[in-house]
């Protein structure tokens, strides 16, 4: 049989797919260490990544040796021979330099942040998502009962998270419509990344009832082309499993921005007023006061989502 | 020997490389040479990686199930739980994700597994198709993105169903009785390692699921290197001229689907990001489609099934689920 002539053969495939294992290890140690992880995928699917170091450390550990015990003999997997083993030394460079350049890029440009140029190419809902009229309207019906009263409220805690804290969990449907009514109530909305899409999609759909209110919220700036001087986007990426899935979240805002480059972390203040923008009627910041910030740790916001009882 | 030798140190210097990497990455960022590299790459980079990074713990359970089903359940066992009608058959597999909810990675080696062990191939299809969109997580998903409009998720997994079970039908009518995975030259390893003395199985069952991961590793890179590029080149802004358009526009995000390679329990969040330019149609199109195939799991399809399978079933998927939205929305949405 083909397997026992080539002895020599698999114990280097063995080998070499060992090492690229515990290379994928040590790229995922560091990940975790230097907590750039949390710019590639959401802090929820981090428990998968430590699932998968001790998977990748067992398997490497066992090949590496498994290569080197010299007993190629012993092991027949029941798989009905599916495995084949790249028959050419150029196949296998092919195959291993698969694996081998995307864990040196990753070990080498891991810490770099989405910015405008990935957020042009994608869609950014500003207005609300709601397609049929009627519920609009019934929302906002409800909406304009709310909003009379008057007490002078911040939305949420603005508990600072740390980076490495775990993603919140999701809200109930109730404390959902808690929120809701805790924005309607509020005159001062502070835009907390912890609730980020949610508070985002709570003043877009109900924004007949938010506009007069005061607004703070940061994120990087970005200009879509029809954009005139004084306008800008306050974006984030939102993401819900990894940075592949991340969508452009944001607030248009105007005032005195024309100076301010793409890209650069800004935090502003607002009274909330209404605008059209491509036929659509979306709220849009006019700008109070406005501070240059650092970019934070944590760029990314993190769609925790409702759950459905 | 020397060719041994050459092998050996190269293998020995590959560690070095990784070792150095893992201790010195920040150190190197400093040289000149990475400041002329386009931002785009890092983009690119960064895009690749994040899908790797979800994809891969993903592969690792499909691989363990697989190894798990292939030391554990008989053939019998499939062969008693499913009913003898192979029309009947096809609605419990298409439940089947509602129990196991096993993502589009994950799903293939499994699914290759369970036809191996006698599992008919039209069923092990449907599996395949439905459970990453019938299943818990996916819908809760759904309906959070589509919170204004509730009855997407239902659609959505109504669409599914009714999809993968009519694809079943059309791969039963034409592949019934064949082998529609890759052959293998098994003739006499087979008869070879049933007198061979048994290692530890626990051994095997690991050798086993690292040499898969592997087999399915290189098609995930090579997909997620594809899906990669067209995130951070595809202006997707160009496609809303289109959204609005019923006849064209569910074809679009059919491709925009398959070329995204979004997983299944976060791609409602990407197709709500296109809000109201497009179609509901075309977004529930990209719901069902985008799960059942796209770039990242066509070429593990084509690593494990006949070439013609894997061709024949990307030309009917596409095909039933765009007559089947098209359907749904002359019924419902007018």
């Amino acid at each position: 049989m083909m397997r026992s002539n080539k002895v020599q053969d698999f114990s280097f495939h063995h080998l070499i797919r060992g090492t690229i294992l515990i290379g994928f290890m040590l790229l995922l140690f560091k990940l975790l260490l230097t907590n750039n992880i949390s710019l590639l995928i959401a802090p929820k699917m981090i428990r998968f990544i430590y699932f998968t170091l001790f998977i990748c450390l067992i398997l490497g550990v066992l090949l590496i040796l498994r290569g080197t015990s010299g007993k190629n003999h012993s092991y027949h997997c029941d798989c009905d021979g599916d495995h084949t083993y790249p028959s050419s030394f150029g196949k296998s460079m092919f195959l291993y330099l698969l694996f081998i350049i995307p864990i040196t890029t990753g070990f080498l440009f891991s810490n770099n942040v989405l910015g405008s140029s990935v957020a042009m190419n994608r869609t950014i809902k500003l207005g609300s998502s709601s397609q049929v009229p009627s519920q609009t309207n019934t929302l906002k019906n409800s909406a304009k009962g709310a909003s009379s009263s008057n007490t002078t409220q911040t939305a949420s805690a603005t508990n600072t998270q740390s980076v490495l804290d775990n993603q919140p969990e999701p809200l109930t449907q109730k404390e959902y419509e808690e929120l809701k009514n805790q924005l309607l109530k509020a005159n001062n909305i502070n835009i907390d990344d912890n609730q980020y899409v949610n508070i985002m999609n709570i003043i877009q759909d109900n924004l007949s009832a938010m506009i007069g209110k005061t607004v703070t919220t940061k994120g990087f700036v970005y200009r879509e082309k029809e954009f005139m001087q004084n306008q800008i986007i306050v974006a984030r990426f939102g993401i819900t499993c990894c940075v592949a899935d991340a969508s452009v979240y944001g607030m248009m805002a105007k005032g005195d921005v024309a100076a301010l480059s793409k890209d650069k972390w800004v935090q502003i203040t607002g009274k909330i007023e209404q605008t059209q923008f491509n036929g659509e009627t979306i709220p849009v910041i006019k700008i109070s006061q406005l501070s240059k910030i650092t970019a934070p740790k944590q760029p990314y916001v993190f769609d925790v989502g409702v759950r459905i009882e | 020997m020397i060719n041994r030798m050459i092998k050996d140190s190269l293998v020995f210097l590959l560690f070095c490389l990784f070792l150095f990497l893992f201790l010195f990455a920040e150190e190197l960022k400093n040289i000149s040479f990475f400041n002329r590299i386009p931002g785009v790459f890092f983009n690119v980079n960064t895009i690749f990686l994040s899908i790797i990074l979800e994809a891969i713990p993903f592969i690792l359970l499909g691989v363990f199930v697989s190894a798990v089903i292939q030391s554990f359940v008989s053939e019998n066992v499939i062969r008693r739980v499913l009913p003898r009608n192979a029309y009947l058959a096809l609605i419990p597999a298409a439940l089947l994700g509602i129990i196991f909810p096993i993502c589009e990675c994950a799903i293939v080696p499994v699914v290759r597994r369970l036809i191996k062990k006698g599992m008919p191939s039209h069923v092990g299809v449907v599996f395949m198709l439905s459970a990453p969109i019938l299943n818990p997580v996916v819908y809760a998903s759904t309906y959070f993105a589509f919170k204004s409009t509730p009855y997407v998720a239902n659609a959505r997994i109504s669409i599914a169903f009714i999809c993968s079970i009519m694809i079943g039908l059309i791969i039963y009518r034409r592949f019934k009785g064949e082998n529609i995975l890759k052959v293998q030259k098994e003739a006499n390893h087979h008869i070879d390692h049933h007198h061979h003395k048994r290692g530890n199985k626990l051994l095997e069952t690991l050798y086993h699921a690292s040499d898969e991961l592997f087999d399915t590793g290189k098609y995930l890179f090579i997909g997620a290197f594809l899906a990669s590029l067209f995130q951070a080149f595809l202006d997707r802004n160009v496609l809303l001229s289109i959204g609005s358009s019923t006849t064209v526009a569910p074809f679009i995000m059919m491709g925009l689907g398959y070329v995204l390679s979004v997983c299944s329990s976060a791609d409602a969040f990407v197709a709500s990001s296109f809000g109201s330019t497009f179609t509901e149609g075309s977004i529930l199109a990209f719901l069902v489609f985008g799960p059942m195939i796209d770039i990242k799991n066509t070429l593990i399809l084509f690593g494990y099934f006949k070439k013609k399978f894997v061709i024949y079933l990307l030309v009917v998927t596409p095909l039933i689920v765009y007559v089947t939205v098209y359907v749904f929305q002359l019924i419902f949405i007018s």
